[in-house]
């Protein structure tokens, strides 16, 4: 058997994986009757009975979500921890470059995240009404969120199963580094252009939440995610790493980093998401929540702070920029 | 208002032990009135009753209280509903024994988060309205029947609801205690509260503050 399967972090983490998609397979055929039947203003023995098997399902649906969120930094952890046993992976950057998979699988389950948020609040809006005026939107999302759940475990499955222990992979230094033959940066743009657009797009995205506008806002978001992902791995991170050469999304997770990658990754993807699911919000339910914005714009502003801290503390420590 | 429209409760649903407990309840209860509820025991009156209380779920059928059809109420609003609007007195009172008067009263005021000021003045209110004040600082299981009787009403009335439900109010007192609560209850009714009560104590049966009484058989009002 592969290595990599008799891993506890693998075993966990697709444990995990399976008990959430099953509980999810099972809410949401569940979920897909109630939709076909609900007639909320009926006050037959049947729509009393759908209405105790919905909220049963919706707290089903609510458990296994929650969970699908607190996985992710473990996801995350489980493949830097892989690294000690892929050849040549120093960090999680080697493991997920170990197959094709791992890439898909990242950006499927960061995908997934913002659609399980973005569930999670119409909800927590539906429950607080007193007339479920979102069950129907919310159960056909849950199907929704189901599907891509399925397509994750089948890419988690391939990807840990295809994971060799013995063909050496190639890391971050070579992958995301000037000899590496991933692109450096977006529309071959330099560093010190990519730093002003990563600035100015954060201004549009705060001067966007502060006009409290979904459309506006959810460009600007994405783009403040896109731009900031490239700030952080191939100019802020080569200050968190104290060295010009080392270019790498998933070092920062490690110890030797105070797991510093968990609060600027974390607080990268909470400001988009909090900047995106107005639009999905007004999209599926006709409604937005304001104060969204607003934590849009504290996360983006933590992440964008943390990020110049750490150029700042180097000049002033070493009177040189990197 | 209390409005019920075509109610059934059956416990145990197409199992073997399947029980019907209330059949096709039409009934309406106009603000300020005290209706009773007449049935020996198992005749379904305390099902009605915890159904118009929020407390349980009729099978089919409409429950409309205060314009809010509460068996459709989720779970959060429903208990908002309860809290705000009905006041419920449990045949065996359910006070905790090991509190005084007071803090048994207080405890319905715990989730609505008001200063202390504010729930000092209630619950003294309510003791007085009960003419139980006097204990206020005694414990509970201290206490005698009428009077653990007293405080459970008090508890119910703190909140200021606007229906009272009281399930067999009589069974654990004396004749004296008896036409006390009477007495209180037509306090209640001065007070403009609409009062349910279940009970098969005949005691009730030629009362002048009584609108109505309602007779149930088998889980059906009969006339």
């Amino acid at each position: 058997m592969n290595n990599i399967l008799l891993q506890n972090q693998v075993i966990i983490n697709l444990s995990i994986s399976f008990l959430t998609l099953l509980l999810l397979f099972g809410a949401s055929i569940f979920g897909v009757y109630i939709y076909k039947n609900w007639d909320f203003n009926s006050t037959s023995n049947f729509q009393y009975n759908l209405e105790k098997k919905a909220y049963l399902i919706v707290l089903i649906l609510f458990f296994a979500l929650v969970v699908k969120i607190i996985t992710l930094p473990y996801f995350a952890f489980t493949i830097d921890s892989l690294s000690d046993i892929v050849h040549g992976a120093m960090c999680a950057a080697g493991v997920v470059n170990a197959n094709e998979y791992g890439y898909v699988l990242i950006t499927l389950k960061l995908f997934i995240i913002f659609f399980v948020g973005s569930w999670l609040v119409i909800n927590k809006i539906d429950i607080a009404s007193i007339n479920y005026p979102h069950i129907k939107t919310k159960l056909l999302f849950a199907f929704f969120i189901f599907l891509a759940v399925l397509c994750e475990f089948i890419l988690e499955i391939l990807y840990f199963t295809n994971i060799s222990t013995e063909t050496p992979v190639q890391c971050c230094s070579v992958i995301y580094g000037v000899s590496g033959n991933s692109d450096p940066l977006p529309f071959g743009i330099d560093t010190k252009t990519l730093l002003i657009v990563f600035y100015a797009i954060l201004i549009l995205s705060l001067s966007a939440n502060l006009q409290k506008n979904p459309i506006f806002s959810f460009v600007a978001s994405m783009m403040y995610l896109y731009f900031g992902y490239y700030a952080l791995v191939y100019f802020f991170g080569t200050y968190i790493y104290q060295l010009p050469t080392h270019i790498c999304p998933f070092c920062m997770l490690q110890k030797e980093y105070y797991f510093i990658g968990y609060i600027l990754w974390g607080s990268l993807f909470l400001g988009t998401f909090f900047g995106i699911v107005n639009l999905i919000l007004k999209t599926l339910i006709g409604q937005i929540i304001k104060r969204y914005f607003f934590y849009s714009t504290i996360f983006n502003t933590i992440f964008a702070i943390i990020c110049t801290l750490y150029v700042v503390t180097y000049y002033i420590i070493n009177g040189v920029f990197l | 208002m209390i409005r019920l429209t075509n109610l059934y409760k059956i416990y145990n649903q197409s199992l073997q032990n399947e029980f019907v407990a209330l059949k096709n309840i039409n009934l309406h209860i106009k603000d300020k009135e005290c209706v009773v509820l007449k049935g020996v025991s198992g005749s379904g009156k305390s099902t009605l009753l915890s159904i118009i209380g929020g407390m349980n779920k009729p099978t089919s059928g409409e429950a409309l209280i205060e314009n809010k059809a509460i068996a459709k109420l989720p779970d959060l609003h429903l208990s908002n509903f309860r809290a705000k609007s009905i006041g419920f007195v449990f045949q065996s009172f359910h006070l905790i024994e090991n509190l005084s008067v007071y803090d048994n009263v207080t405890v319905p005021l715990i989730p609505h988060q008001k200063d202390t000021e504010q729930i000092t003045q209630m619950v003294n209110n309510a003791l007085q309205i009960i003419k139980i004040d006097h204990k206020k600082n005694d414990l509970a299981k201290n206490l005698s029947g009428g009077e653990k009787q007293r405080v459970a009403i008090a508890r119910a009335l703190v909140n200021n609801p606007n229906i009272i439900l009281l399930d067999e109010p009589t069974a654990n007192l004396d004749i004296a205690n008896s036409q006390n609560l009477i007495t209180i209850l037509q306090d209640l009714k001065q007070l403009g509260k609409t009062v349910v009560i279940a009970t098969h104590d005949t005691i009730f049966d030629d009362l002048d503050f009584v609108d109505k009484i309602v007779h149930i058989q088998n889980g059906e009002i009969v006339e």
